[in-house]
């Protein structure tokens, strides 16, 4: 049993853990992602690099399961003391945090600017954003338990929906637009893969939830499946975003998914706009995500502090609201959304797999009765 | 200091503070709040030059009764961009406008002529308020007279209109409805492409085809029901349609269904020689007949009419081929595209001069026709 204050005594199940990493992982990237790709790559050879970069994401969760179940009963948090020491522990804990913090801050802020685009056109940003924070706070306030309920409430309903997506739209498919597969070799793959791995990210999940799981020796089984099942569904989208609109088109959109999503023809004047289907099931979405984030943020924090009260999980809410509110304009959230990348690439991969061979090296074992 | 307030009996107070913030936050939806009568809906668009200026048409959704052919509840504005012309309408129209339910979006061939497309419809694909779905057509001479005319059902011009560009799977004279999202895709990939044509005299009237050029984007020149018919079978879009054909005997006349079509663009590259062949699979069933003397369900009848309508079918389309290729010189059936799925080294090469090579390569026609059904009789009437 993690001895976390937030946890309460809770256990999450194998199937909540499996949801809660795919939750984690497929994202707000999707919107932009076949953009992205075919900007780097500028042939149809799309699908490649994601596939290769899910593999890299495959490997980083069973770095992560593996680390954490030489610790049993111990998250990230509580871990890396015992490999790394106090000091450089703190440092450790404190930037998976700042991470933790602006990835919730970069997702918060596209979520909003996407609302703003497609349906509150007046609405100031701060003000989608602040019921949105203020809900993700709240959620939190019930502890993990509350969470994973929250997404296996919500995972079949966007599941289905994003289903229904490229369901709809497989009579706009074209296999020309896909082919030629290779024709340019493997450079565009590998140019692709300077934008990937910060889709890829979610694998940290693991670091967590593992040893919150009721069977910890099932925890590399829920994360790869779960992560398996994210990965697919973006590979699925890119394949057919660029499937029907072809690489010229989606590398000149700003949201390829968004008008992916609108020239859906449904008969009936019912479902005559699909997309706002989409705009709830993302919304959704990205509020599974936020939430995820938000609770790593507070485990740690409260990890620190040894409390869990209400200024723990509120608090930090003023530092995402202002950290999204930073951004002026898509450029400046692009960099952030790249910086977030790149460090969480650091702290979420690099880090573990470091902690994982010093404590293999040394042979450093948590006590697997779970008494620290 | 901080802490000491919040642990105070003002703790109270600073809850009831921010659960006023909180209710504050929830009122989100009402900065975008639009009263249902107070908007006026725009169902369609039409873009015309004058002079200098563009002129772009609004239709508003309003229910009117009346027992006149025409819709008079459109706006005219004149300004030389869309944007600049669509909010000159504040100074005539109350209500505000909502972009949402735009069904289409007609351009005029005169607008055409000067602009390029994808700057007439750039603030429709632009923002993400219209979608991707709404239709596109080219008007000949004044596209908002077409906005005026009420179909026979009395139907508002936008939806008659609207209905009106579906029935492409009726005949194989109207080419394939084209939607914005389509007419982004071609700009984006400078493919020449066909739009329906609308000929408004005492109604509106499809007639036809209008050619776009991939590479100019403007407008180059009419094409006319016979090559569009060409241009189906190519694209594989005949279902539904009907084709005529007369007995090679008794020189009377069949008509069959096509049901089914489909058709494939095989490229083959033999060092430097390209040479194309357009394979066409159809299945067909009779639905009219005035040969007398005919067997239905014998083999010898439905032999002669297989031959028959593939001869046809192929005339058709060598011959709207020949003129895409000698006069128009325009791709409009996707040749290129196969050319650079296929062989992209050699498309490499081609690519920049593919207007010329494309009006010299040989194309040869395979028609496979299947005939599924011949109805109620199973003979004809002297037989």
């Amino acid at each position: 049993m993690p001895n976390l204050p937030s946890s309460k005594q809770e256990k999450i199940s194998t199937i909540q853990a499996l949801l809660t990493v795919t939750s984690t992982v497929y994202a707000v990237a999707i919107v932009s992602l076949p953009r992205t790709i075919a900007e780097q790559t500028q042939t149809p050879d799309v699908w490649q690099g994601l596939l290769l970069a899910s593999l890299f994401g495959l490997g980083a969760v069973f770095i992560n399961v593996k680390l954490c179940q030489r610790f049993p009963g111990k998250t990230f948090y509580e871990l890396n003391s015992v490999i790394a020491g106090k000091f450089i522990s703190l440092l450790i804990n404190i930037a998976f945090m700042v991470y933790c913090v602006m990835i919730c801050s970069v997702v918060s802020r596209m979520m909003a600017e996407f609302i703003k685009a497609l349906a509150l056109e007046r609405t100031p940003v701060s003000m989608i954003l602040l019921p949105f924070l203020l809900l993700v706070g709240y959620l939190t306030s019930g502890g993990l338990q509350a969470m994973v309920r929250l997404v296996e409430l919500f995972f079949p309903l966007t599941f289905i929906v994003y289903l229904l997506l490229i369901i709809l739209n497989i009579n706009h498919f074209d296999l020309d637009n896909l082919r030629p597969v290779f024709h340019q070799g493997w450079r565009p793959i590998f140019k692709s893969l300077q934008v990937v791995p910060f889709s890829a990210l979610g694998f940290e999940s693991m670091l967590i939830l593992t040893n919150f799981m009721v069977n910890p020796q099932k925890a590399w089984k829920a994360g790869g499946i779960g992560y398996s099942i994210a990965m697919a569904l973006y590979v699925l989208m890119v394949t057919m975003v660029i499937g029907c609109m072809s690489v010229e088109e989606v590398s000149r959109l700003q949201w390829p998914v968004v008008s992916f999503a609108q020239q859906i023809e449904f008969p009936g004047a019912f479902l005559e706009r699909f997309e706002i289907f989409f705009i709830i099931l993302w919304t959704i979405k990205i509020f599974m995500t936020a939430a995820n984030y938000y609770f790593y943020l507070v485990a740690g924090i409260s990890q620190l502090t040894q409390k869990w009260n209400g200024y723990i999980y509120y608090l930090p809410l003023i530092f995402i609201f202002a950290l999204s509110m930073y951004p002026q304009n898509f450029v400046v959230m692009g960099n952030m959304d790249k910086v977030s990348g790149y460090f969480g690439m650091i702290i979420c991969a690099g880090v573990p797999l470091v902690l994982l061979l010093i404590s293999m090296v040394f042979r450093i074992r948590g006590n697997p009765d779970g008494k620290p | 200091m901080i802490a000491f307030t919040f642990r105070s009996r003002r703790i109270v107070s600073v809850r009831k503070c921010i659960a006023a913030c909180v209710a504050c936050a929830f009122l989100t939806g009402c900065w975008d709040s639009k009263e249902i009568d107070k908007l006026s809906i725009i169902q369609g668009v039409a873009i015309d030059t004058n002079q200098d200026m563009l002129e772009l048409t609004y239709q508003h959704l309003i229910a009117q009764k009346s027992k006149k052919n025409t819709y008079t509840n459109v706006t005219t504005l004149d300004n030389d961009s869309i944007q600049a012309a669509s909010r000159d309408q504040a100074k005539l129209v109350s209500h505000a406008p909502l972009y949402n339910f735009i069904r289409l979006v007609l351009i005029s061939d005169q607008a055409l002529k000067k602009t390029r497309i994808d700057e007439l419809l750039d603030t429709f694909t632009r923002s993400y308020k219209p979608s991707r779905k709404s239709l596109v057509m080219i008007v000949k001479g004044n596209a908002k007279e077409a906005l005026t005319k009420l179909g026979k059902h009395k139907d508002m011009p936008a939806f008659d209109l609207e209905e009106l560009a579906a029935n492409s799977v009726l005949n194989s004279k109207i080419p394939r409805k084209t939607r914005l999202g389509e007419v982004s895709i071609h700009i984006s990939q400078g493919t020449d492409f066909i739009i329906q044509r609308l000929v408004t005299n005492e109604s509106n009237q499809l007639a036809g085809a209008a050619l776009v050029s991939g590479t100019t984007k403007k407008f180059v020149s009419w094409v006319n029901e016979k090559d569009v018919i060409g241009i189906n079978w190519m694209l594989g879009s005949s279902k539904g349609s009907i084709i005529k054909v007369e007995d090679p005997k008794t020189k009377q006349h069949m008509v069959f269904e096509v049901e089914d079509a489909h058709s494939k663009l095989i490229p083959h590259v033999n060092g430097e020689d390209l040479s194309f062949t357009v394979r066409i699979k159809t299945d067909i069933k009779l639905n009219e007949t005035s040969v007398v003397s005919a067997e239905l369900l014998k083999e010898p009848f439905i032999r002669t009419a297989k031959e028959t309508v593939e001869g046809e079918i192929r005339q058709i389309v060598l011959q709207s081929l020949h003129k895409l290729q000698k006069e128009m010189r325009a791709d409009v059936a996707g040749f290129g595209r196969k050319v650079k799925v296929n062989y992209p080294a050699y498309w490499d090469q081609v690519k920049d001069h593919w207007q010329d090579t494309f009006s010299k390569i040989p194309v040869d026609v395979q028609v496979k026709v299947q005939i599924e059904r011949t109805g109620a009789y199973t003979k004809g009437a002297g037989a």
